[in-house]
């Protein structure tokens, strides 16, 4: 079975370093783990999994 | 009397030497192949069957159903799917914007530099040109990682004596702010590599017959004007070769920004197009995507190379 536990970790602490990396060039952490967000959903949809966002 | 069976046995060997000669044309057709055969089965399977098997798998999507793909894993043709994921990434894009720019600054500055040390190290006035050569081309050793570590440590603030230098002075430098770094990384490639580059064309300098350049100095020539008329027409091929080269090693460019991402924050787990190749394979396990990616790179390498040399070719015909 060549499945990955929790198919996106490594992809999500990616997306979010990657953000974060993005604050030497002037962008917010909040602004990064608001697109984070995003991405994670899209990353989640790409490998065919369903994903919702909670409403608060 | 006997003419039916004198007529029907010279029949009989005629046959056989037909058979023969049939037998011996299909031995001489096959035995090239058979001799052939070891060489063809390893050129197919190390050097065909890999590239069919990254663009076979950047046309194929898996799919996994069931909680955990428990219940069955099924691959299908995708069509145009993962490629349209690794040229919908912004960061893909943004990466190979990111090496063409590299490759405008970064190769003609090192090929004129490498051709500058070349022919300075070829002048009849060289002093030690044993030792220059070799230590300019002593870079070209050290692994790409090593240089980068070793690099780093005259770019990181607070380790690096060239930011305190700079600082002493009032000036404020940052090797690798979001700006720089590429540029940070430009300057170890040009370290590790022109000297590499320099010894093409020194190849290709020793090349040129003595006569040439006794006949120039009977005409009266200077060193300038026997570099310019005579050595850099005569060492053109290496040039282009080296720069042909220079433009895939670009393209390849992956080790440095690895090594840099844990010293400099604007380097991101996508910042040349082999890191997000690898990142998407081994990091997202989206294998599939990662091949489209390198099939892309692959390409542009080509396409870059093909252009470059028509537009050589064109300038010299």
């Amino acid at each position: 079975m060549d499945w990955s536990w929790w198919p996106v970790t490594t992809q999500s602490f990616n997306i979010l370093s990657d953000g974060f990396r993005r604050k030497a060039s002037g962008t917010s952490f909040v602004d990064t783990v608001v697109a984070a967000e995003q991405q994670i959903m899209t990353a989640f949809r790409n490998k065919g999994l369903t994903i919702r966002k909670e409403q608060a | 009397m006997s003419t039916a069976a004198e007529t029907a046995h010279p029949a009989v060997p005629r046959r056989e030497g037909r058979d023969r000669a049939r037998q011996q044309r299909r031995a001489v057709t096959s035995a090239p192949w058979i001799l052939l055969a070891p060489f063809l089965a390893l050129f197919a399977l190390t050097f065909i069957f890999p590239i069919i098997a990254a663009v076979g798998s950047s046309f194929t999507k898996v799919t996994r159903s069931g909680l955990f793909g428990e219940t069955g894993v099924h691959s299908g043709f995708a069509g145009f799917e993962n490629y349209a994921r690794a040229l919908g990434d912004g960061s893909f894009v943004a990466s190979i914007g990111r090496v063409l720019l590299f490759g405008m600054v970064q190769v003609p500055v090192m090929i004129a530099l490498c051709t500058v040390l070349a022919l300075l190290l070829e002048s009849a006035s060289a002093k030690w040109p044993g030792f220059f050569r070799a230590a300019y081309f002593m870079p070209y050793g050290v692994p790409g990682v090593i240089a980068t570590i070793l690099w780093s440590f005259l770019y990181v603030p607070g380790l690096s004596p060239l930011v305190d230098a700079a600082g002493s002075v009032g000036l404020t430098v940052n090797f690798l702010g979001p700006d720089t770094v590429l540029w940070s990384i430009a300057n170890i490639v040009t370290w590790s590599y022109t000297g590499y580059n320099m010894l093409i064309v020194i190849a290709q300098l020793k090349a040129i017959p003595s006569e040439v350049y006794e006949a120039a100095r009977v005409d009266g020539a200077g060193p300038f004007r026997v570099a310019w008329t005579i050595q850099l027409p005569l060492i053109r091929p290496a040039l282009v070769l080296t720069t042909v080269f220079s433009i895939i090693g670009t393209l390849q460019l992956f080790a440095e920004a690895q090594v840099l991402q844990t010293v400099a924050p604007a380097v991101n787990s996508q910042y040349t197009p082999n890191l997000s190749a690898y990142t998407t394979a081994f990091a997202y396990n989206d294998y599939n995507v990662a091949a489209a990616q390198a099939v892309l790179i692959a390409l542009a390498a080509f396409i870059l190379s093909f252009t470059f040399l028509r537009f050589t070719n064109r300038k010299s015909s």
